[in-house]
């Protein structure tokens, strides 16, 4: 069984040997065991520091790992000693054990001596320099060159505290336990945020290739925020470029040997038009440069004093970017963008986050045929100069001892000038070095004289490349990845040839974010629409249904009450034929009226009945009235009236009863007497 | 030399006059929803309102429907016809009382006032003058109309005492006959 994991073990060792930077999904398929098992061996190869995590990558939430053998088992790692060492060797000694560096050893000695600096003018201190970099195959480098530069100056600093049994800690808790809920937030935001939303020039970039144009006129081009693959086409000068490149919208053109100036002009001109005006002038009377040949591009900063201006440029003439016009030329797109090198350090810095932001950096862009230096801060060049080593391409060893007396001599002025200006108070922050010269040596040189950080900013390879291409790309690779990491955050535009195109673009930027939140703002209110439609569509079928059930129960109202009123009118009727029969019974109740006691003493000449007609809806009263007169009764006629009236008065079923009289007449007493029966 | 600033600058147009008029949407369908609701909810309260009183007026009904109309029942059984008909019809009842009764006036000819379920109802009014007749005559011709199970009544009677005379008397009466009337 042990033989088993020992051989799985040597296998994991082998294929991170061919492959310096993988992760255990890759490790997984080449062994043929799952992941699951795999993070045993893994565990325990880290513990045993024969592999170490070189980088980690946030991917939706979930932290991926890319292994490396550590410096110490790492057999490529001896082998770039090898060819450091042989490079070395073939100027100077056979002897390994002291060779002499092609550095000059200080900054003093450089200054002094930079017109007869060679190989064979190295001090002695300079085996020790060079002994430094032949590190012992057991011993792990401090900083490993394959971490991630964009995050080495914020992760080295934060991460330096944690000791490496912390790590040791972390990594042996299972994966997501690992990751807290402060990070999956962090990491969600970062994806957002990485995929740049919020960017101006996302949009525009996202579809963008980038064409840079070496010093030996190769043409080398790719495609912007490629996802899985990273893949360069390189061509000579005469070879047409992929036609994968060449689909792209906009094209990025930067060309290795651009020649262009930088200068810092403090003015106390507020308005864009005054600002360029000015510049323009300044430019043209300064370095004799005609109009039609300027081309510049500046940006604004604020300065000390209240109501000036640094107006940051970057200029050159016309004829300077005829080769990347011509190179460009190639690809259909209109829309080209022209950048120094300078300019894309201002990016890369940028990059390094807020943290960084007031760190001063120089970035050393060893090229093939010159080196280029820029002092940066934030997103502001300071200082930039172009140093022309040779115009052959020249051995490593020669290149060295051209490049280094110039650097550190254009070093020395410039943190002078920039010390003078205020802009600078001691050596750089950091050094980045770059290019397809950068090495080793250059950076161990930095870092040994300057005593500050130097990062070697070449970036590693994580993502899946043609490796038939690497040949032909040489040391140019990394450098190309470098331009890649850069323009992953586009932003303002900043020092894009020409003025008018950058502003040009910074106003398609803003169109792209108006119209993005334009679109979201419309995505929005369409949905809300949707929804409010849904609602105003319940909402009237409620109000019609509301509306219905009213007009119902009235139309109900209305019959019920035809109904009540006609029903009214029947009971009426009914009642009215009821009275009718009850009064034909009034009569013969009359004639019984007459006949009693009441009307005994009355002599009655007429009488007179009254009821009212059908259509009168009442109770058919009838109304009597009897004429007569009470005779033979003088005096007592007058009381016997009285006495009828009364009688008639206590007759329940007499109403109204009025009983009058006249005067006498003879013997007989007139009388009238009315009622209703 | 970009191309793309005046499409995207057309494309934001475009956008703003979608967003305008989608929120222009936004708003009508928002006061339209709270129109709808308003209506509702005073459609509601309306009908409630109805409701409340359609009760009462459902008790009002109940109450009215518990009259039977049985005069309007037995009315349907009766009809009344032309003052010629009625005429003959009302001499041959006086007679068979032994009252001879003279020509008639019209009072007022056959009338519809009013119409029931079963039919229009009319009434007709016919006048007659009866001199030297005893009270016994008076009493018949009361008495013949008391007996009478149709709806008809006397609504004027005059009844004078013949000059010279204690027994005879002159009596007019208008005789009121009501029922159902043919179209």
């Amino acid at each position: 069984m042990n033989v088993k994991k020992e051989s799985l073990r040597d296998k994991i060792l082998e294929y991170l040997s061919n492959n310096p930077s993988a992760e255990v999904k890759d490790i997984a398929t080449y062994v043929q065991i799952s992941k699951q098992a795999l993070y045993y061996h893994i565990k325990l190869l880290t513990k045993q520091k024969k592999i170490q995590i070189v980088d980690s990558q946030f991917v939706n939430g979930i932290e991926k790992k890319f292994y490396s053998l550590n410096a110490a088992q790492d057999p490529d790692n001896t082998d770039n000693q090898a060819v450091l060492v042989d490079d070395d060797s073939s100027i100077s000694s056979t002897n390994t054990k002291q060779k002499k560096s092609p550095l000059p050893q200080s900054i003093d000695d450089n200054t002094q001596k930079t017109s007869d600096l060679d190989l064979d003018n190295t001090s002695n201190a300079s085996n020790n320099a060079l002994d430094s970099q032949n590190l012992s195959p057991y011993e792990p480098e401090p900083i490993k060159k394959d971490i991630d530069p964009l995050k080495a100056n914020i992760e080295l600093t934060k991460a330096s505290p944690k000791s490496s049994s912390s790590q040791k800690h972390d990594i042996s808790k299972p994966l997501d336990s690992k990751i807290s809920l402060i990070d999956r937030f962090y990491t969600i935001f970062n994806n957002i945020k990485n995929l740049g939303l919020f960017n101006l020039d996302t949009y525009d970039t996202y579809n963008s290739a980038t064409l840079f144009i070496t010093a030996s006129n190769k043409k080398i081009a790719f495609n912007n925020r490629q996802r899985t693959e990273f893949n360069v086409h390189i061509a000579d000068e005469k070879e047409p470029i992929s036609k994968d490149i060449k689909r792209n919208s906009r094209l990025l053109v930067v060309e290795e040997n651009f020649v262009d100036n930088h200068e810092r002009i403090i003015v106390p001109l507020k308005k864009q038009k005054d600002q360029e005006a000015f510049l323009k002038r300044y430019i043209l009377k300064k370095y004799n440069i005609k109009e039609e040949e300027l081309i510049y591009t500046y940006e604004k900063y604020k300065t000390k004093e209240k109501d000036m201006y640094e107006l940051n440029t970057l200029f050159t003439r016309s004829k300077y970017l005829r080769s990347s016009i011509e190179a460009a030329n190639e690809f259909k797109t209109k829309n080209r963008l022209y950048i120094s090198l300078a300019g894309i350090f201002t990016y890369y810095n940028f990059q390094l986050g807020r943290a960084a932001k007031n760190n001063i950096n120089l970035y050393l862009y060893m090229g093939i045929k010159g080196c280029e230096l820029t002092w940066i801060k934030g997103n502001r060049i300071l200082y930039n100069r172009t140093i022309l080593i040779s115009n052959q391409a020249i051995s490593e060893a020669s290149y060295l001892s051209e490049a280094i007396p110039g650097i550190i001599r254009t070093i020395k002025v410039s943190l002078e000038e920039l010390k003078r200006d205020d802009l600078v108070e001691k050596e750089p922050n950091n050094i980045y070095v770059s290019g397809p010269k950068s090495n080793k040596s250059i950076e161990d040189y930095f870092k040994e004289n300057y005593k500050v950080k130097v990062l070697n900013i070449n970036v590693k390879i994580n993502k899946n490349f043609n490796q038939s291409q690497f040949k032909d790309l040489d040391d140019y690779y990394n450098t190309t990845m470098i331009l890649e990491k850069s323009f992953n955050r586009w932003g303002r535009f900043r020092y894009v040839y020409d003025q008018k195109n950058k502003l040009d673009l910074r106003k398609t930027g803003v169109f792209n974010v108006v119209n993005l939140m334009m679109g979201l703002t419309t995505a929005i209110l369409i949905l809300l629409n949707i929804k409010l439609y849904e609602q105003k569509v319940v909402n009237n079928y409620d109000q019609i249904s509301a509306k219905l059930s009213a007009e119902m129960q009235l139309k109900l109202i209305d019959n019920t009450e035809k109904v009540i009123s006609e029903r009214y009118k029947f009971n009426k009727i009914d009642k009215t034929l009821g009275n009718i029969k009850a009064a034909k019974h009034n009569s013969i109740e009359l004639i019984k009226l007459l006949n009693s006691q009441v009307f005994k003493k009355v002599d009655i000449n007429s009488m007179e009945i009254q009821a009212t007609d059908p259509n009168v809806y009442d109770s058919k009263n009838l109304e009597v009235k009897i004429t007569g007169g009470v005779v033979s009764r003088r005096p007592e006629a007058i009381l016997e009236v009285a006495n009828i009236e009364e009688s008639l008065k206590q007759i329940e079923y007499v109403d109204n009863s009025i009983v009058e009289y006249r005067t006498y007449q003879g013997n007989k007493l007139p009388i009238t007497i009315t009622f209703a029966l | 030399m970009i191309t793309k600033k005046n499409s995207k600058a057309v494309v934001m147009i475009i956008l703003m006059i979608f967003n305008v008029s989608m929120l222009s949407f936004t708003i009508y369908n928002l006061v339209s929803i709270n129109s709808h609701k308003k209506s509702t909810l005073s459609y509601q309260f309306i009908d409630s309102r109805n409701k409340d009183y359609f009760s009462r007026l459902s008790k009002i009904l109940n109450s009215l429907n518990k009259n039977e109309l049985t005069n309007l029942k037995t009315l349907s059984e009766y009809y009344v016809y032309e003052s010629s008909i009625e005429a003959i019809s009302n001499r041959e009842l006086f007679k068979k009382k032994g009252v001879n009764l003279p020509q008639y006036t019209i009072s007022k000819e056959l009338t519809n006032f009013t119409e029931s379920s079963e039919g229009k109802i009319g009434f007709i009014q016919l006048g007659y003058a009866l001199n030297n007749r005893t009270f016994s005559d008076l009493m018949v011709v009361l008495e013949t109309i008391n007996k009478n199970q149709r709806f008809d009544y006397i609504n004027q009677l005059n009844v004078s005492k013949v000059n010279g005379s204690d027994e005879k008397l002159n009596m007019s009466f208008t005789y009121t006959n009501l029922g159902l009337v043919l179209d």
